[in-house]
């Protein structure tokens, strides 16, 4: 289906002409190239870092640990160094930085530059992290430790009619945005402008104003950005950092552009996650208690894993109610890259693990995978693991039972068992499994997902975002917002919410480029937050705005206007938004987000409303399975979103797209493992993502249920659609299995292996 | 060393270092910035321009070779007639999120169109013809309906015969 | 500062065998690069460059011969995918070139690279092996090229047998019988396209209608350091009458007969029994078809 021209991209046009300037296509004159220097240890004492005297040092600027006025990179904590100095924690720490007027010639130093270095023992399992004597963290390596109680477990095993335990486990994920890292920075007398490709332009400036503090002031200015999923929130803080360095050194304008090899192996990735996790049922399979034992592996540094790791533990429980439930979660410490923020942050890992949990107990209980779920699914006035009654908008049946309709879910769940049946058995019985020569294991699985909009807890209320708009000459409505255009439409969105909320033409609404000087700080881009949170103080504006015009109107004329479709009306004069608005050019409105009131949570007890509103989704995903080489293709992919409302119907479903083909590139794609320490992948060339011949068909339905409290019902969308694509492609293998697949990715290879033990055992696990 | 090449219909020579990739020539010695680099590697697509009608990853081409041939890029594709309709085809699909992919998608698709025999259009061919292309935000499926699209659009094959501004 | 790079771009063979007989240099052919610039060490250090793709005959050249067909080493496999001679008579070939990495990679990369890089993961190297293809080396001694057979050509991965500024000219495949033919391509990788062989299989025999074996040839790829044909396996079928009980014990041989590595892309006990288990396939979709 084509999307109305009106809901057109406002930045498709320059994208599809190639005239977009990404960072790396920005011109300035007397550019100079910087590079880093880094650590090709997990873990060592850096011994001493020299200059070799083959070298001209003269025509190149090195910047050391010794050079950064305050060495830390200020995010929740302040542990990880903008340099190592006298530890290195991970492969790749940066430990030194070259800045030279070619790349060239920065290699050819780096080449001349030599960091000794002396080797120390190091964590390598995130299981050993809290035990080991290798400290990288306080007393235990725990970076942050979370427990969410209610109810009474003894009372669950009490009652229970089965237990059932199992470990679950998911594998890094790099966000293969396509563009890789980049950044330049540009002295100028008492400032330092940094431009590049980046999310969050005020977590930048505030890690840089403390690094320069009293030194520099800090201006940050986003470039054009090609693709972010939260690889570009925390990390660009330290590539800003070096670039800034640099050119605070040499007094030269300074660009890091990142190739991918560096990019791949030395940025953030999302957090692996192993859980060891006990659930009880009663007889009839619903849910009476749950007990999980949750860790992440953060890397060697905080970031952001205390935020990442408190959504994966109110996410988990979420789309079911249990009575009973014990989370405990971890994020530990273990010498590798920190992981960051990416898409989800925490759900898809905490999704999977309650998923793989309901499958366990369908194999268990002899059920259908679809039955135990429906009979558990959490509904309106239940309330969660953290005793947060559901108010608003809550449509997990809906979205469960729609998808599950509009895929013939049980339909095809039989046709395809049936279809399996002579496979496996020749499968099981060690011969050639085909009857014709195109014969494949047919697959269908499920998954129930859901994502809390907005920032954890009370984040939103520290945040405070603030918003401005104002009037320009012609009668324009600019928005300023710290707000980034990433790729998921934001500009377009945030012009389509005034226009929509003024009855105005899209057009008529301005959006200022974002560049710290001008905007206000409105908070990250992050969170599934910018359309909710940000939207809803612009729809706030926006009424402001017709109400400040109507009684300006009143005053002048001395009778009563009223606000229809862009005009206004008044005795019998018609009034177009602009002529009005031109009267009053240089007006400003501003206003700061806050909660709804009745929004509480309880940081310490982690009790509450861990989030204003949920935007709920289910999917079901369709597998084929080779039975000779066990590849593994999606061929078809249903899901329904609710998502309270879709402002661009289209973008929205571009969203779901591509955030489902990321989940399933999760599931079954994409591997990369740490070896001794080091990640085992250096460029695309084997970190597989999917092309256009793995995409599956997919069908994509959005419901709406609108929020009150956001912009014209509008909840979040961006992350939600790879939350839960990982379980249901696993679901459709268990289901063709029979067996326990708990772990992500899943390669032809465990599949092989478990169709060895489907023979070895005659089918028994 | 001296290399001299058409690009976009014009004549260029220029005095290169011989380990340049075309992709550093045409980004960054002739500011055609519709030519990006994703992995450097031939595995993303980002840098894909024709070279004498036929798209190539311009990462994986030493400069030197483009000695004497033709190479296209977004830049001289939009000079096109037939071009507006492949834009229109991207821009009605919804095919644009951040795009850092979309030139290289172009100059396939284009490459596809143009040196496409088959009389019946089928997804996978297009699918196929598209492979070499990485995008992370759109899942494809937007870009795949659009090339579909133009793939049967009549005119287009007109244009390509007729107004094909290039040699190749 | 980096050393000095010297590029000739000789227009034809007499060119390049000039160049290559002047001096002592040590020269680095580059022909679509599509490997070269991937290894940015060698690509970077390289100070001496030889472009085939100038050299009209190894580049353009495809030369269809009474009993065989001669393919010019730097000729892209764009062109050989679409050349109506070899379409019609080598479709084994076709189909493994088709499925090299994308249309960009198969618009520059070449056989002669593919031989040369000497990749165990080399897609063309099996099909090669079971035409039974001749490889032509230049320069020439005499006027006459230096005969190998492709698998006499890799010493392990990444390595080859060839001499210093020894270069590959042609590749020659001897016309196969079309009676009775029957041929098969597998690639098994992570991904539909673009992806490197984690085990490849080319089979090509011929048959007769009582569904005998009257040659089979079978190449592997990936599942070791160098590409194998495996003449255990094909003297088991050779002569023999297709049954499922044959196809199980070929299967068997071929599993006894490779010894397949563990890497990052896949691990050697899949290697070795999927190997065995897609030759099962090709023969036992070969026997449902005759049964037809
Ligand atoms: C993204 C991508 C995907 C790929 N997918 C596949 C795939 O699916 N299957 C596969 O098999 N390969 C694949 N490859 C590898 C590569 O494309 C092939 O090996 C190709 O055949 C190399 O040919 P070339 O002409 O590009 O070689 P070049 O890069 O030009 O050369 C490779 C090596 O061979 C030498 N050389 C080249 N020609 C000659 C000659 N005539 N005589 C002597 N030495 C010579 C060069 O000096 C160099 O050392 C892929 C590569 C990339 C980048
Ligand atoms: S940059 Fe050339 S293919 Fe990725
Ligand atoms: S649109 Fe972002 S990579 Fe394709």
């Amino acid at each position: 289906m084509k999307p109305n021209p009106k809901d057109f991209r406002v930045d498709a046009l320059s994208k599809l002409r190639g005239e977009a300037r990404y960072i790396r296509d920005e011109r300035i004159l007397g550019l100079w190239h910087g590079l880093t220097v880094r650590s090709p240890h997990p873990r060592a004492r850096i011994i001493s870092i020299d200059f070799d005297d083959a070298f001209k040092w003269q025509n190149v600027t090195v910047v050391t640990a010794q050079d950064v006025p305050n060495n830390y990179v200020a995010m929740i904590e302040k542990d990880m160094p903008v340099l190592a100095e006298k530890i290195v924690n991970y492969v790749g720490e940066p430990v030194a930085l070259i800045a030279a007027p070619s790349p060239e010639l920065a290699m050819e130093a780096r080449e001349h530059l030599h960091v000794q270095y002396k080797p120390l023992p190091f964590i390598d399992d995130p299981l050993q992290a809290e035990q080991s004597d290798i400290k990288l963290y306080g007393s235990n390596n725990v970076f942050k430790e979370i427990r969410i109680e209610r109810g009474d477990l003894d009372e669950a095993e009490k009652t229970a009619d089965k237990v059932v335990e199992l470990e679950v486990r998911t594998g890094f994920q790099e966000h293969v945005y396509l563009e890789p890292q980049g950044m330049i920075a540009i002295p100028e007398n008492d400032r330092i402008v940094v431009k590049g490709s980046l999310q969050c332009p005020y977590y930048v400036k505030n890690a840089l104003n403390e690094i320069f503090k009293g030194l520099r002031d800090i201006t940050v200015v986003h470039a054009t950005t090609g693709g972010a999923f939260g690889g570009k929130e925390d990390f660009p803080s330290l590539l800003a950092a070096h670039a800034a360095l640099l050119a605070y050194k040499s007094g030269h304008p300074v660009a890091i552009f990142y190739d991918r090899r560096e990019d791949i192996q030395f940025t953030t990735k999302r957090h692996p996650s192993v859980s060891k996790n006990k659930v009880y049922v009663d007889a009839e399979g619903k849910l009476v208690g749950l007990d999980i034992e949750f860790y992440l592996d953060s890397g060697a540094y905080v970031t952001l894993s205390p935020v990442v790791l408190a959504r994966a533990a109110l996410t988990i429980s979420g789309c079911y109610y249990i009575p009973n439930v014990r989370i405990v979660a971890k994020a530990v410490a273990t010498n590798t890259v920190p992981s960051g923020a990416f898409r989800g942050f925490g759900g898809p890992q905490a999704i999977f693990t309650m998923e793989m949990i309901m499958e366990e107990l369908a194999q268990k209980l002899k059920m259908d995978a679809h039955r135990v779920r429906e009979i558990n699914l959490i509904d309106e006035g239940q309330t969660t693991a953290t005793g947060q009654v559901l108010k608003y908008s809550v449509s997990n049946k809906q979205t469960f039972y729609d998808v599950l309709e509009r895929s013939n879910y049980q339909q095809k769940l039989n046709k395809y068992r049936q279809w399996n049946e002579p496979i496996l058995e020749r499968l099981k019985q060690g011969r050639y499994p085909k009857r014709h020569p195109d014969d494949v294991l047919k697959g269908i699985g499920l998954s129930v997902f859901l994502h809390g909009a907005g920032f954890t807890g009370g984040g939103e209320n520290r945040i405070k975002g603030k918003l401005r708009i104002e009037i320009n000459d012609n009668g324009q409505p600019v928005i300023y917002s710290a707000q980034t255009e990433m790729g998921q439409g934001q500009q377009t969105a945030f012009r389509k919410i005034l226009a929509d909320a003024l009855a105005v033409d899209i057009e008529q609404i301005l959006l200022a480029d974002v560049n710290t000087d001008l905007v206000p700080n409105s908070g990250p881009t992050v969170a599934s937050r910018s359309t909710m949170v940000v939207g809803s103080l612009i729809t706030d504006i926006g009424r402001e705005m017709i109400k400040k015009f109507l009684e300006e109107l009143k005053q002048e004329y001395g009778f009563p206007f009223e606000y229809r479709t862009g005009y206004f009306y008044g005795g019998d004069m018609v009034l177009p938004f602009r002529q009005v608005a031109q009267k009053h050019a240089g007006l400003i409105f501003e206003k700061e987000y806050r909660h709804p009131p009745f929004i509480k949570f309880d940081e310490q007890n982690w009790k509450g409303d861990a989030y204003p509103v949920y935007s709920w989704a289910a999917a079901v995903a369709e597998t084929e399975v080779d039975p000779i080489t066990f590849n593994i293709k999606v061929t078809r992919y249903y899901t329904t979103h609710e998502i309270g409302k879709a402002i661009n119907y289209d973008q929205s479903i571009a969203q779901i797209q591509g955030g489902s083909l990321q989940g399933i590139g999760y599931a079954i794609y994409e591997k990369l493992e740490r070896q001794n320490g080091h990640l085992n992948v250096h460029g695309f060339v084997d970190y597989i993502i999917p092309t256009t011949v793995d995409m599956p068909f997919m069908d994509i339905k959005i419901l709406e249920n609108p929020y009150p409290f956001g912009p014209f019902g509008a909840k979040g969308l961006g992350e939600l659609p790879l939350v839960g694509a990982a379980p249901a492609v696993v679901s459709s293998l268990r289901m063709i299995f029979s067996l326990p697949i708990n772990k992500i990715p899943v390669m032809p290879e465990d599949l092989f292996e478990l169709a060895q033990i489907l023979r070895k055992n005659g089918g028994q696990p | 060393m001296i290399v001299s090449f058409k690009v976009n219909g014009r004549q260029v020579d220029l005095d290169i270092d011989p380990r340049k990739r075309l992709l550093d020539v045409l980004h960054d010695d002739l500011q055609l910035i519709s030519v990006k680099e994703g992995c450097g590697e031939g595995e993303c697509g980002a840098c894909t321009v024709l070279f004498d009608g036929q798209n190539v990853n311009s990462c994986l081409v030493p400069a030197f070779q483009a000695d004497g041939h033709e190479i296209v890029t977004l830049e001289g594709l939009k000079k096109w007639p037939g071009f507006s309709t492949i834009e229109r085809a991207y821009l009605e699909h919804g095919a644009v999120q951040c795009a850092y992919c979309l030139s290289g998608f172009v100059v396939s698709t284009v490459a596809y169109l143009k040196n496409q025999t088959e009389q019946t259009v089928n997804e996978d061919q297009v699918k196929y013809a598209l492979a070499g292309n990485l995008c992370r935000c759109t899942g494809y499926t937007k870009i795949v309906e659009a090339v579909k699209d133009l793939a049967e659009h009549e005119k287009l094959k007109e244009l390509f015969a007729e107004d094909w501004p290039y040699e190749r | 500062m980096k050393d000095e790079i010297i590029v000739r771009r000789p227009q034809n063979l007499t060119e390049l065998d000039q160049i290559l007989l002047e001096n002592g240099n040590s020269w680095t052919f580059v022909a679509g690069g599509t490997d070269l610039l991937v290894q940015k060490q060698v690509w970077q250090r390289a100070t001496h460059v030889i472009d085939l793709t100038s050299v009209t005959e190894l580049h353009q050249q495809v030369e269809v011969l009474p009993d065989k067909v001669r393919i010019g080493a730097a000729v892209p496999y764009t062109k050989i995918i679409k050349h109506p001679f070899i379409k019609e008579n080598f479709p084994i070939l076709c189909e493994a070139c088709r499925q090299i990495g994308s249309i960009q990679i198969q618009n520059r990369g070449t056989i002669g690279g593919n031989i040369a890089n000497a990749s165990p993961a080399g897609d063309t190297l099996p099909v090669l092996s079971a035409l039974d293809a001749e490889v032509l080396l230049g320069p020439r001694q005499n006027g006459t090229f230096t005969h190998f057979k492709p698998s006499e050509i890799m010493a392990g991965p990444g390595q080859t047998r060839l001499k210093q500024n020894q270069y590959i000219a042609f590749v020659e495949l001897p016309l196969p019988a079309k009676e009775g033919q029957f041929w098969a391509f597998r690639k098994i990788g992570q991904r539909q396209a673009m992806a490197i062989s984690k085990l490849s299989l080319a089979v090509l025999g011929w048959m007769d209608d009582l569904l005998t074996i009257k040659e089979i040839r079978i190449a592997t790829g990936s599942v070791a350091p160098v590409i194998q044909r495996h003449a255990k396996t094909e003297a088991l079928l050779n002569g023999q009458t297709l049954t499922e009980a044959l196809i199980e014990k070929a299967a068997e041989a071929l599993k006894n007969e490779i010894s397949p590595i563990s890497d990052i892309r896949s691990n050697a006990t899949y290697r070795r029994e999927t190997t065995a288990n897609v030759l099962k396939d090709v023969l036992y979709e070969l026997l449902m078809e005759k049964k037809k």
